[in-house]
């Protein structure tokens, strides 16, 4: 499986390579020497006064919540739909795939604009829970956090299902079968045997979603509006209305941190100690 | 329907441990199982024999429940299975790829069965023990499953099936995914441990030699329904269709019409004048008259045979132990004659031999509508 390759094969990826160096890795040094770089010389204290300033740990607090809440809810809503793609046959499976990922051609500045007109009082989510007698009133989801992550995991709810689905199609019926015959009862099949072994996908998926709805920015922008600040939302706002270099390098250092972290552990999960290869 | 089954206080006669009566199953338009009944006895061995495309591993599924029969109804041991789901059936199965749990040890899938039970620790422990004790696997117990070969995979898969203790153990090709070899060791092996644990087993196999080799009685099937149920002897020597006769090993065979019945022997006249034969048909029948290609002599001698022929040696096949002689024949008809190595002499192609078989020995099909 994991043979040598040959130096030679390796340059099939110096393309890529040498693009993400200009495109991605020179800017990203820069961005780490601004947040370190003072008039006096090398200080951390761009990272000091975001951290020591309670506006800070809101913020971080506010992408922190946001993300994990979306990717709970695209979790616990996402893998029953992979479940229902597997098991779904021909035109049906068409159907599903055909209607999860063509949003995806839909830009999320464009579904978050959509979303604000769904979510206003007078919005259509508010005339079906009224209608249906679920609420007396219209409720404010325009601006409240629980607005945010309707939105949210309606934009990344595919990059949850996919991971997921690709994995789950590949275990193979039999082991279920023989769960059942082992007296195995669904529930028990499920937690010992699909989850386990669509993990890989599971963790994929988490990584995915997580990583997108901890920096996402024009969501937020849209739903919540100024009030409410994410880490990427001060981003933008340190440089282009601030102006202010150290906090806005020193903000994206701290999530990029977040990004790292979410990547390595997800691949140190993938690569959990039970083996999950197929032999 | 369940036809007057459900009873649960009665026991079963012995003969009855897992009564399968009137199960058909269709999917779409094709019927794969039709009415089908079967009987097994306590502690026996059967194999399901067929080519693919029988119906052979569907019924087994239907019986392990893992497939809804249409109809029909199935009894193990006094209880009615037909509604059961598999995980309360307490069938055990052997799957053909094996189906073993790739993110679990060695250990942990032949614990799972105990553990979906809920089994408390030490005797789950005992009893995983003893399991790979049986397959002799137990310095195996804390591998990865990846990190064996086939054979110890198939002898696990057997281990997980037998650590449940189940009621009725079902086999699906389970040796067809090793090679020759190993396979005919395997096959003494598991019939030895079935044996001694006194286990009620199917096998569903296509393989004739491990049918005949596992089990106490075979059913040859074909298109969706038993064609012949009898022990392995009886399965070869007195098949009960020309199916189950040229499913089952190797056999001369002529077409023929009857012309002649003298008490329990018919004379029919073929391709090589009249044959005699042990059979029923009536006068003007047309038959098809077989005979096992060991039961034929070649040479001179045998004065008291009832059926002879000269026959032209087409193809001689040496096979260690035997020699397989392929004569001409007419188109439909097949004439091959079994020796033991060393008694003919250098025969090759187009040598006419002296052929003779007893009527005793000599098989009879009636054929019935048209060509």
């Amino acid at each position: 499986m994991r043979g040598r390759r040959p130096a030679a094969v390796s340059l099939l990826a110096a393309p890529a390579a040498v693009y993400l160096l200009v495109a991605f890795a020179a800017p990203l040094l820069v961005l780490l020497a601004t947040s370190v770089v003072t008039p006096t010389g090398l200080s951390a204290t761009g990272y000091v006064r975001f951290l020591s300033d309670p506006f800070g740990w809101k913020v971080l607090a506010n992408s922190l919540r946001a993300a994990a809440l979306t990717t709970t809810i695209c979790l616990l809503v996402g893998y029953p739909v992979a479940v229902a793609l597997v098991r779904a046959r021909g035109a049906v499976q068409s159907l599903l795939l055909v209607s999860l990922i063509l949003p995806l051609s839909v830009g999320a500045v464009v579904k978050a604009f959509a979303w604000t007109i769904l979510l206003r009082s007078d919005g259509l989510v508010n005339q079906i829970l009224v209608l249906t007698g679920l609420t007396a009133e219209p409720v404010r989801l325009l601006f409240t956090e629980s607005g945010l992550v309707l939105g949210a995991v309606n934009i990344f709810l595919a990059f949850m299902v996919l991971p997921i689905y690709s994995v789950l199609r590949q275990v193979d019926p039999s082991l279920l079968a023989a769960a059942a015959t082992l007296g195995s009862g669904p529930l028990h099949r499920f937690l010992h045997v699909t989850l386990p072994l669509t993990m890989p996908g599971v963790v994929a998926g988490v990584a995915f979603v997580f990583s997108m709805s901890v920096s996402m920015y024009v969501i937020p922008t849209l739903l919540m509006g100024d009030r409410y600040q994410t880490l990427s939302t001060l981003i933008a706002r340190s440089y282009l209305f601030m102006r202010d270099r150290s906090l806005g390098s020193t903000v994206a250092v701290v999530l990029l941190a977040i990004a790292v972290v979410v990547v390595v552990l997800s691949g140190l999960l993938a690569r959990s100690p039970r083996r999950t290869a197929v032999s | 329907m369940g036809q007057g089954y459900g009873g649960l206080s009665e026991a079963p006669p012995a003969s009855r441990y897992l009564d399968v009566a009137g199960v058909g199953k269709r999917f779409r338009d094709t019927v794969v199982i039709q009415g089908l009944d079967l009987a097994v006895g306590a502690g026996e061995l059967i194999s399901l024999l067929g080519p693919s495309g029988c119906g052979k591993t569907t019924l087994l599924r239907i019986i392990a429940g893992l497939l809804t029969a249409d109809r029909g109804a199935i009894q193990l041991d006094g209880l009615d299975l037909t509604r059961l789901p598999a995980h309360r059936r307490n069938v055990g199965v052997v799957f053909q790829n094996y189906a073993l749990f790739p993110h679990l040890t060695v250990a942990d899938n032949v614990a799972f069965g105990l553990r979906a039970r809920r089994r408390p620790g030490p005797e789950v422990e005992a009893a995983v023990a003893h399991a790979l004790a049986l397959v002799q696997l137990g310095e195996y117990a804390h591998r990865p499953i990846g990190a064996l070969s086939g054979g110890q995979q198939q002898r696990v898969a057997v281990a997980r099936a037998l650590a449940v203790k189940p009621r009725l153990l079902l086999l699906d090709e389970p040796l067809s995914a090793l090679d020759r070899k190993l396979r005919e060791t395997m096959q003494i092996e598991l019939r030895h441990l079935l044996r001694n644990l006194g286990i009620t087993a199917i096998f569903v196999t296509h393989d004739q030699d491990e049918a005949l080799v596992m089990s106490d009685r075979v059913a040859v099937m074909n298109a969706g329904r038993i064609e012949q149920l009898g022990s392995p002897t009886e399965i070869y020597h007195r098949p009960a269709t020309p199916f189950v006769l040229d499913f089952v090993g190797l056999s001369s065979r002529f077409h023929g019409e009857v012309v002649g019945v003298e008490g329990d022997e018919v004379v029919a006249h073929t391709a090589l004048g009249p044959l005699r034969a042990r059979g029923r048909a009536p006068v003007g029948a047309r038959v098809l008259v077989a005979v096992r290609p060991e039961r034929i002599g070649v040479g001179p001698g045998g004065e008291g045979s009832a059926n002879r022929a000269q026959l032209t040696v087409r193809d001689a096949v040496f096979l260690g132990s035997k020699l397989l002689l392929h004569f001409d024949a007419p188109a439909g008809d097949r004439a091959v004659a079994e020796l033991p190595t060393g008694t003919g002499a250098a025969l090759s192609p187009g040598d006419v031999v002296a052929a003779r078989w007893s009527a005793a020995d000599t098989l009879v099909f009636q054929l019935g509508g048209p060509l």
